[in-house]
């Protein structure tokens, strides 16, 4: 049942934002071309600017809108009235949500990088391109002789661990919301800076931190905080749900 | 498309008239096979145990008879019949009379009107 | 066997009580009319027969289980609003239905579909409201569960649709489960009840069959109906 509520959770998010998709790489297209014509020097410079605005504008925003709205519309408004008469527990829905956003995102992180490529293939000439090439492999060489696969493994799983978690903050936020009638957006808003407010709070005085060393205590309370999360939602949709 | 029904009556009892109207017309001829429950709950926009309940009541006074795995069929007992026919012109009868009592006609008066009336017609 | 029952099912909102000390058992193979004006508590008893409300007190059983994922499995809900997926087109709503719902019955949803006539690639979107209701209403009925939550099903609709829709209801209604429908137009729902359930201010004032209902007050069920509420406003 998990993976069919994925199925058309994924088939829902992707038909309306697969479009954009493909608007985002036919503009890397056009905007290699562009960079390939009109400037000549420090090419990789550019790029990389470039290159770094769009990725935290499409591989942040884009996803955080879809699940959100795919929450709100899919289990809180008139859907919910086919979403919650399904045979599914609601802690099985909810877990859907998380791993359909999660799928989302990288799917959105994947569209990012072709983009880049795509650009790259656009922007440089042919020269470029090997120097560039050849850049890459010397990085990827040095990278196997420090061994830094681990710390990169490491690295990923903190980065889908916090991802689930600032998920889980956002259905929780939305849940909250859905208690105050009429003002579902306000309530969740409101809800969700409270909630970044305390843990914040909560981070600096048990003192943790992500960078230094210890990953493991950082790891468990990003777990923690991400099942009180997902019980916040769960005992909201479970219990005290009311569709309007 | 279904049939409408008077108000103060049980559903059934007038599908239970419907029928027998429909047996004496011929339109379900002595012996023949009746619609199944839900063809005929469907024709008169009803519920299906409605209809399970008329067809019980005209079975029970000896109007239709069950065949196992075949359904109900007409009665082919032509005695019977003649009995309905004559219960439901009885029926018709009553209700003019009522009516026309309540008008103030004497029975006199009721089978007078009667004739004037066929006479006009003719 | 029971196909519904409610002990002492409260329900409030605040201090308000949509339903209150509700006491109903329901049989199976029966049509039953949940009637009573808006605001009476309908739609409340569906949504707890659902799960999507939780009773304040009392309970509520289907089957002898309490609303879940057990129950969903054998009820078949039809909400009083567009509750399917705008941009899903019919061959994949059937899709849906076929992959949630093991008792869904996808040649009769079929067969159904054709006869509305609509183009199977056509999304929700851009169907008329009529075609919309009509293809909410084969869904839920192209089911073989046990119990059939209708709510509303005929508010604001056209003769024609009504007995569109009256029909597909008969029609696809089995001998083994039960069909609980909400209305407050009785007069049109009338004829294919077995029984009816009076619901005013969360109370039930009457449940009976509606022959014994006609027989015992003379009138149809719509003036009884007329009859009992013009009481409770005086």
């Amino acid at each position: 049942m998990l993976g069919k509520l994925m199925k058309y959770d994924l088939m829902s998010a992707m038909r309306s934002f697969g479009p954009l998709y493909l608007v985002l790489l036919a503009m890397s297209v056009v905007i290699g071309l562009f960079i390939r014509f009109n400037v000549t020097e420090n090419f990789l410079m550019t790029f990389l600017i470039i290159s770094y605005g769009v990725t935290m504008i499409v591989c942040w925003v884009v996803p955080i809108v879809i699940l959100t709205l795919r929450f709100k519309k899919n289990l809180l408004g008139d859907e919910g009235y086919l979403s919650f008469a399904l045979p599914v527990s609601t802690f099985e829905q909810i877990v859907a949500k998380v791993l359909s956003a999660l799928i989302i995102t990288v799917i959105c992180a994947a569209v990012v990088i072709l983009s880049f490529l795509i650009t790259g293939f656009f922007a440089a000439s042919f020269d470029q391109l090997r120097i560039a090439l050849q850049q890459l492999a010397g990085i990827f060489h040095e990278v196997l002789d420090v061994n830094l696969i681990p710390q990169l493994l490491k690295g990923l799983a903190m980065l889908i661990l916090s991802s689930v978690q600032f998920i889980t903050q956002i259905y929780a936020a939305l849940a909250i919301g859905h208690l105050f009638k009429d003002h579902e957006t306000l309530g969740a808003a409101i809800a969700f800076i409270a909630m970044s407010f305390l843990l914040s709070t909560l981070v600096n005085t048990l003192g943790i931190e992500s960078v230094a060393g210890s990953a493991g205590i950082y790891a468990l309370f990003t777990v923690a905080v991400t099942a009180v999360f997902t019980a916040v939602t769960w005992f909201i949709l479970d219990r005290n749900l009311n569709l309007g | 498309m279904s049939w409408t029904f008077k108000s103060d009556q049980p559903i059934y009892s007038q599908i239970v008239e419907r029928i027998q109207i429909r047996i004496v017309k011929g339109t379900y001829p002595p012996g023949s096979r009746l619609p199944s429950v839900r063809e005929l709950a469907l024709e008169a926009g009803v519920n299906p145990n409605t209809v399970q309940r008329a067809y019980a009541d005209l079975e029970q006074n000896g109007f239709l008879r069950t065949e196992r795995t075949n359904g109900k069929f007409v009665t082919d007992d032509h005695d019977m019949l003649r009995r309905l026919r004559m219960e439901l012109s009885r029926g018709y009868i009553e209700e003019l009379f009522e009516k026309m009592t309540g008008l103030g006609f004497t029975r006199q008066e009721i089978i007078e009107a009667i004739e004037a009336q066929r006479g006009e017609n003719e | 066997m029971n196909v519904l029952e409610c002990r002492n099912l409260t329900k409030s909102y605040g201090s308000t009580k949509a339903l209150d000390n509700v006491n109903l058992t329901l049989e199976s193979g029966r049509i039953i009319g949940l009637l009573g004006p808006n605001g009476s508590g309908k739609t409340t008893l569906i949504k707890l027969a659902n799960r999507m409300l939780v009773p304040t007190e009392g309970e509520l059983l289907i089957c002898g289980q309490k609303p879940g994922v057990e129950t969903k499995k054998i009820v078949s809900y039809l909400p009083d609003r567009n509750f399917l997926p705008e941009w899903m087109n019919c061959k994949e709503l059937i899709w849906m239905y076929e992959d949630f719902y093991k008792d869904f019955d996808t040649q009769r949803a079929v067969e159904m579909i054709r006869s509305l006539n609509i183009d199977h690639k056509m999304p929700m979107k851009k169907m008329s409201k009529g075609t919309k209701e009509k293809l909410q209403l084969i869904l839920t009925m192209s089911r073989r569960a046990k119990l059939y939550l209708l709510d509303e099903p005929i508010a604001g609709v056209d003769p024609a649709a009504r007995d569109y829709i009256l029909h597909t209801i008969l029609s696809n209604y089995d001998e083994e489960a039960s069909i609980l429908i909400s209305t407050h137009l009785i007069a049109d729902v009338e004829s294919v009840l077995d029984e009816a359930i009076f619901l005013k201010e969360g109370h039930i004032m009457l449940h009976d069959n509606v022959d014994s209902i006609r027989e015992k007050s003379g009138v149809s069920l719509d003036e009884h109906f007329r009859e009992v509420f013009r009481c409770w406003e005086n």
